[in-house]
């Protein structure tokens, strides 16, 4: 006696096998059973592993990774089940897939078996009677089930792709409404309530030699609704050495009380020179309508200038110019997934392309440090060409100083790049780090990067490894001022170097993985430069391999293995728990390339419907 | 998630074309990278010609080296190999020492004669570390150039190695700064079993004075210095070796072999055996967890809650002689330096005859 526990609408394959459908033209009659048949999806087990700790009651057990799935079928064969067993196995001992829809399901599932068998469930009666057969076929499966329709996002900034960005100001001049002032840090006096108008930002100036000062600026909007759209672009400037991040206050015109946010990240601004893009993380407020923004400069110089430029609303953070981009990929599904990732510029080959993932939510970090050089005795030279927009020339006495927030810097070993081009010469880089807490360094700056020596003739810019690093070079608190300061030192005696430093990079390798290759640069073409590449994650179909590819045709068939130009290598991770930060630098085309990812949306053991 | 480490074998990605697993490697002070050994399965069954015996051998994270070497020959069983390979340190073994590329005369500088082995296809990069002037007494035997480092490096108190990126370098052994050390272990999760067999307070040389030839003796410390904070604790052991064999050599050089040979036998506390630690248990000393791929030979590692019988501290800072790390496992085993050679006649002849410790 066996009970269909399927209605008409339910689909039940093992691969091409319909095991609930019935064909009336078929020579036999296959049926799967429901649970109390033997049927039973299995689960995905943890694999908890027990760490040595100091906890001192318990034992700290973490969740290292999960095993296959068990999935059982139980099916029962009527009519013909010679034949029916043949059909069976063909589909058996053999990677496959199993696709169920339940009826009330608007979407299938899809559980990936590595390998199967067939076990007969003895049963004299049921064969020698009813010439039925009662087997359970036994598959050995991915331990995730996925969805059936292959789906593809594309990694965004603020403001690509249909992202929305709202501006709310757009400073030109005879913007109004500005107020604000400049005081010293220390005791209070006021130094300057003058706020400039100017073509593209409003700018405090104030003179104070050796003390620190604060800049404030505040303007009342009428109320801007808050929330569709979670982040807060301000683009600022500044003139001397920077204390830290600047923080914002927002005021909620039903709510008194401020609420202050610190940057979530920050980047070189790609449409307006000079100033940096600084996104906070509003969620959690509805509207607002004082904004007041204070940053304090170390007042060194004889004048010390800040400037507050635009400022927009954005769904998402993240930024770039034509050749970085930190964007992020949101993912669907509840576990983590595999796929290709795809890396397209229409025209251009990539040139060298460094594509570095890491968990999206990695608070502020962000691996390209311009935003965070300090001010340096000759203004940086604005080109296009440079990674950053900029670059700096050699300057023997003068090394680059990089404050960056230790909240930007998640915990971790990492490995540290720098982009910079020469020509004609040779030129000896020295690296350090140190720890700061407010204006008191902490202990020894760890060094990355002795005398190491780099030659060039072409001035191409170039991607270097400097060193490695642990970060942060000292432990601080969360939430405290503290923060990293990174020096980076270029000296040559060869008077004839010509020598632009672009940027630096901080890979966190702990947290996050990195590809480096070289996809050619020009007009792409089949075997020649390309314009596009691929990481694939390891798959079944794969023997459990991951590729890498370079071509330029869409549908891959002028891929090569890519292998042979890679200088790094690695296996990207895509959990949509918390979504993908990438961060992209190609050094060949003179526009963004596109960073998308094709997939499975991956699901604990059900999939459910998901929006493109 | 951490970053992988991928392995290239004469520059092929390992990943791009087999399955492979079980990745452990070592580094070791003396020497540097040490050995690397991992299990790989051939797709179809065929042995991959690429894996021959002497293949360069990179292991990569990210773009950064974390160990270099040499493959041995495969260990297959059907589809299935193990793999090792070993560090760059003995290929100096197979170049003689040189003034020049053509050899026509033995050096006794080990810049100089590692500037003429790389000159004939010695695949290691120089560092200005490395003594581009004569410390030894020159005896009348060729070195290789892996010998003359090491006898080099024993006379006065230094040790060399070949880094992840086949640079030879010459370091003394790292100890902590006013900073503190490299790396600290936090009390209560390694123990250090201090031992005190095979202890020499005093090591005494016979050697032949290349002065007059005649046979003299030295110590160190001085067989009538006071009694050293060691003698104190371990009572008075002296200790007496003939290097008449070297051939005759000035009373500065006996007397730095001593001091080596003293410095790195049982003159201290030292250990019976090694620290064993998983993620998370290493903390820079700024407070970080360390990454195990950054833990390297001859950094400075406190292992605090430790009594330190000489200095009276509660930690002991030790050098790191020997990192062996099993990648999959996630396990570090990290021995200080020494830690195998305590005897002095041992100190001896792993020093002087270039062995492994």
């Amino acid at each position: 006696m066996t009970v269909d526990i399927y209605e008409p609408e339910a689909e039940l394959f093992l691969g091409p096998l319909d095991l609930v459908g019935f064909d009336p033209e078929s020579p036999f009659r296959l049926e799967a059973l429901s649970t109390d048949g033997g049927t039973s999806w299995g689960n995905a087990g943890a694999i908890d592993v027990e760490m040595r700790s100091f906890l001192q009651h318990g034992s700290l057990v973490v969740t290292e990774g999960w095993e296959n799935r068990v999935l059982t079928l139980a099916v029962s064969v009527t009519e013909d089940p010679g034949l029916a067993e043949a059909m069976l196995l063909s589909q058996l001992h053999k990677p496959n897939t199993v696709t169920y829809k339940p009826r009330t399901s608007p979407v299938r599932t899809v559980f990936q078996a590595l390998t199967s068998t067939l076990v007969p469930v003895d049963d004299d009666l049921l064969e020698n009677f009813d010439a039925e057969v009662i087997y359970q076929i036994k598959l050995t499966c991915r331990p995730f089930a996925r969805g059936d329709d292959l789906i593809t996002v594309e990694a965004l900034a603020a403001g690509e792709g249909g992202q929305i960005t709202a501006t709310i100001e757009d400073i030109t001049t005879g913007s109004t409404g500005w107020t604000g002032l400049a005081y010293k840090t220390s005791g209070g006096m006021v130094l300057s309530t003058d706020v400039d108008v100017l073509a593209d930002g409003v700018e405090i100036a104030a003179t104070l030699a050796d003390a620190e000062i604060t800049f404030f600026f505040t303007k009342t909007y009428p109320a801007v609704d808050t929330t569709e759209l979670h982040y807060l672009a301000v683009e600022w400037r500044y003139n001397t050495t920077d204390k830290n991040s600047p923080t914002i206050k927002l005021r909620d015109p039903d709510d008194p009380a401020p609420v202050e946010f610190s940057a979530v990240a920050s980047m070189v601004s790609p449409d307006d020179a000079g100033f940096i893009r600084s996104f906070y993380d509003i969620s959690g407020l509805d509207q607002f309508t004082v904004f007041e923004f204070s940053g304090a400069l170390g007042g060194a110089s004889p004048t010390a200038r800040m400037a507050v430029g635009n400022l927009a609303l954005t769904n998402y953070f993240g930024t770039g110019s034509p050749r970085q981009q930190l964007r992020r990929l949101d993912l669907h599904g509840t576990m983590p997934t595999t796929g290709s990732l795809e890396i397209h510029h229409p025209t251009q080959g990539l040139g060298e392309t460094l594509f570095y993932s890491c968990r999206g939510d990695s608070g502020g970090y962000n691996p390209a440090c311009r935003s965070y050089l300090q001010p340096r005795t000759d203004p940086s030279v604005l080109d296009p060409t440079a990674v950053s927009g900029y670059y700096d020339p050699l300057m023997n006495s003068e090394p680059s100083y990089f404050y960056i927030p230790n909240a930007a810097l998640p915990t971790g070993d990492y490995t540290i790049l720098a982009s910079m081009s020469l020509e004609g010469g040779t030129v000896t880089l020295n690296g350090s780090a140190s720890a700061w807490m407010y204006d008191a360094p902490i202990g020894e700056p760890e060094t990355f990067a002795d005398a190491l020596v780099v030659n060039s003739t072409d001035g191409q810019y170039r991607l270097i490894e400097l060193g490695d690093i642990h970060f942060p070079v000292i432990k601080a608190s969360d939430g405290s001022l503290s923060r990293t300061s990174v020096t980076i030192s270029v000296t040559s005696s060869d008077f004839d170097a010509v020598f632009k430093f672009d940027d630096i990079f901080l890979l966190n390798l702990s947290t996050g993985q990195f590809t480096l290759l070289n996809c050619g640069t020009g007009e792409p073409v089949a075997g020649g430069p390309s314009n596009r590449m691929w990481i694939d994650s390891p798959d079944i179909g794969n023997s459990g391999q991951p590729e890498i590819w370079r071509g330029s045709a869409v549908e891959r068939s002028d891929a090569v293995g890519a292998w042979i130009y890679a200088e790094a290598v690695d296996i990207h991770e895509f959990d949509p728990q918390y979504d993908v930060t990438t961060f992209l630098i190609t050094l060949g085309p003179d526009t963004a390339p596109a960073v998308r990812f094709h997939y499975y949306p991956a699901f604990w053991y059900r999939a459910y419907p998901v929006e493109p | 998630m951490s970053a992988s480490i991928q392995v290239l074998v004469d520059g092929v990605w390992l990943t791009s074309f087999l399955s492979w697993g079980d990745l452990s490697y070592s580094r070791s002070w003396p020497l540097g990278c040490k050995e690397a050994s991992w299990s790989i399965t051939s797709r179809y069954g065929a042995h991959p010609t690429l894996l021959r015996p002497g293949a360069k051998v990179e292991l990569r994270r990210g773009c950064r080296r974390v160990w270099a070497g040499t493959l041995q020959e495969p260990d297959w069983n059907g589809k299935d190999a193990q793999l090792t390979a070993k560090g760059p340190s003995g290929e100096g073994d197979g170049y003689q020492a040189f003034t020049n590329p053509a050899g026509s005369a033995a050096s006794y500088n080990p810049y100089e004669a590692i500037t003429a082995a790389i000159a004939r296809g010695l695949d290691w990069k120089l560092t200005d570390s490395v003594p581009n002037y004569v410390l030894l007494n020159e005896p009348t035997d060729l070195y290789t150039v892996s010998g003359l480092l090491t006898a080099t490096a024993l006379v006065n108190s230094y040790r060399w190695g070949v880094d992840a990126d086949r640079r030879v370098y010459y370091a003394m052994d790292k100890t902590a700064n006013d900073y503190g050390p490299d790396y600290i272990v936090r009390p209560g999760v390694a123990d250090l079993a201090v031992a005190t067999d095979n202890y020499a307070s005093h090591v005494v040389l016979r050697y032949e004075d290349v002065a007059d030839n005649v046979v003299k003796t030295v110590s160190y410390p001085g067989l009538a210095s006071a009694p050293t904070v060691y003698e104190k604790l371990y009572g008075r052991v002296e200790w007496a070796k003939s290097v008449v064999d070297l051939g005759p050599m000035a009373t500065w050089t006996a007397f730095s072999i001593a001091a080596a040979i003293r410095n790195r036998s049982m003159s201290q506390p030292t250990w019976a055996s090694g620290l064993s630690l998983l993620p998370g248990e290493l903390l820079t000393r700024g407070g970080v967890p360390v990454d195990h791929a950054r833990v390297r030979e001859n950094q400075c590692v406190r292992v605090l809650g430790v009594h330190d019988p000489i200095t009276h501290k509660r930690y002991i800072d030790f050098t790191i002689g020997n990192v062996s790390r099993n990648v999959d496992e996630k396990t570090l085993n990290i021995d200080p330096v020494d830690i195998a050679a305590r005897t002095p006649e041992e100190v001896f002849t792993d020093l002087y005859e270039g062995e492994e410790l």
